[in-house]
């Protein structure tokens, strides 16, 4: 402890921590049941209960709860983040879009070309950047029907086009990417004033469903997971480009 | 409760505590960034264990690969700067 | 014949394993790499042989992953020893010959 206030502070935070491995204890000791806090709450007093009848355009529409996906995805992940909240999946976009919207303003003027560094990775990077699109491809394309999603594919699909440049090949422009990126993210919402326009909700399925486990079913999922997907993959490979660019 | 799945937690449990103290308490940077590495990787390992495979594959994709990556990025350029003085 | 294929995995964990202690033992980061790739490389794919024979439906998932490591992990080694001889300038541990050791 080097002086007093930081002396002051260490202790609170020792005094948060034993309140809280306190309650830890008292859930291991339990029979199974959990921590009972108060006892007084009705179910209209929840904070859920406010938001389970509320509707984003209409005021008296509710929300049915309860029975199979109706959106004839096997994956009910998938179909909760796309489908039932594809809201805070579009607010999760515009996040990741500001915060790489940041790293235009830290980075300075100068930039250094890519140099290839020998010849045998020159030469040899491309046929791993292929089993690794392979790779993320698939994994967007199979979202409603097995684990992944749209998300870990954008990550993959940016690891080929990294292990291009640490490589020595530039296979895209900077301005192409940064087009992907707009054409992807103005797709989204179009698609969702679309769905207004055609059945009367924003953001609501209109392609007619099929049955489960298929590769075409679950209406517009799979598209909305490719534009997530093609959206995270070109935000991230504008990343690395800068990124290596730089220093 | 007993059974393989709670020991195979465990283990797991105690690689990523150590391995967080050790990332701490290190000297040297670049080993620290290899533990980081390494904790990301067994804490998707927890998440495979809690039945939750889309929550793994995520974690895997992106701490393991891109995060390192990227402080791997400005590692090389607080040694270039150093090797100018 | 589920005997067999334990076995294969038993071999693939025990060559892994003895992969990272090289990798601990050893004093430089040539040697190093040596001891990475070659032990790592044969125990991964007896493991792969090994799961191949206890669940015959994953074969085709398993041969795209195999070919993939056999693939990235020679080019992993070269990279990381090129590096580390541009870092050292040529100061290695065993300069020599290490068999002329007296005398010369």
């Amino acid at each position: 402890m080097r002086d007093e206030r930081s002396l002051f502070i260490n202790i609170v935070a020792l005094l948060i921590l034993s309140v809280i491995g306190f309650y830890i204890y008292k859930v291991s000791m339990d029979t199974g049941k959990g921590i009972k806090i108060t006892d007084n709450i009705t179910p209209q007093m929840r904070v859920a209960d406010r938001f389970m009848n509320k509707n984003v355009i209409k005021e008296e529409s509710k929300y049915v709860w309860g029975g199979t996906a109706e959106n004839t995805s096997a994956n009910i992940v998938t179909s909760v983040v796309v489908d039932y909240r594809l809201f805070d999946t579009t607010l999760e976009v515009i996040v990741l879009f500001v915060t790489i919207l940041g790293f235009g303003f830290v980075i300075p003027k100068d930039k250094r070309k890519i140099i290839k560094p020998t010849t045998i990775l020159n030469r040899w990077a491309p046929i791993l950047m292929i089993l690794m699109l392979m790779i993320g491809g698939y994994m967007f394309v199979n979202g409603h029907l097995s684990p992944g999603g749209g998300f870990p594919a954008g990550a993959i699909i940016s690891t080929a086009v990294l292990i291009g440049v640490l490589a020595g090949r530039k296979t895209l422009s900077q301005k192409t990417l940064k087009i992907i990126e707009a054409v992807a993210g103005i797709s989204i919402f179009s698609l969702g004033i679309a769905s207004f326009v055609i059945t009367g909700n924003f953001f609501q399925n209109f392609i007619l469903n099929d049955r489960i486990g298929d590769l075409f079913s679950a209406g517009l999922i799979p598209i909305f997971y490719g534009l997530i997907a093609f959206k995270v993959a070109a935000e991230l490979s504008n990343i690395y480009f800068e990124f290596y660019e730089e220093c | 409760m007993v059974n393989r799945v709670y020991y195979l937690g465990l283990i797991i449990a105690f690689i990523m505590a150590f391995g967080s103290l050790w990332a701490l308490l290190t000297d040297d940077l670049f080993k620290a960034i290899v533990v980081f590495g390494i904790v990301s990787l067994s804490s998707s390992v927890m998440f495979l264990l809690m039945q939750a495979p889309d929550v793994a594959i995520t974690e895997a994709a992106i701490g393991s690969g891109i995060t390192t990556a990227l402080f791997i990025f400005t590692y090389k350029k607080l040694e270039d700067r150093k090797d100018e003085r | 014949m589920e005997i067999l294929g334990w076995i294969f995995c038993l071999i693939g964990a025990v060559f892994l394993f003895l992969a990272g202690l090289g990798i601990y033992r050893m004093p430089d980061a040539l040697n190093q790499s040596q001891a990475g790739t070659k032990a790592s490389t044969l125990g991964i794919v007896s493991l792969f042989v090994g799961f191949s024979i206890l669940k015959p439906e994953w074969v085709p998932k398993l041969i795209i992953m195999a070919l993939f490591f056999l693939f990235s992990s020679p080019i992993a080694s070269h990279a990381i020893c090129k590096a580390a001889l541009r870092r050292n300038k040529g100061n290695f541990y065993l300069k020599e010959n290490a068999f002329l050791k007296d005398g010369e």
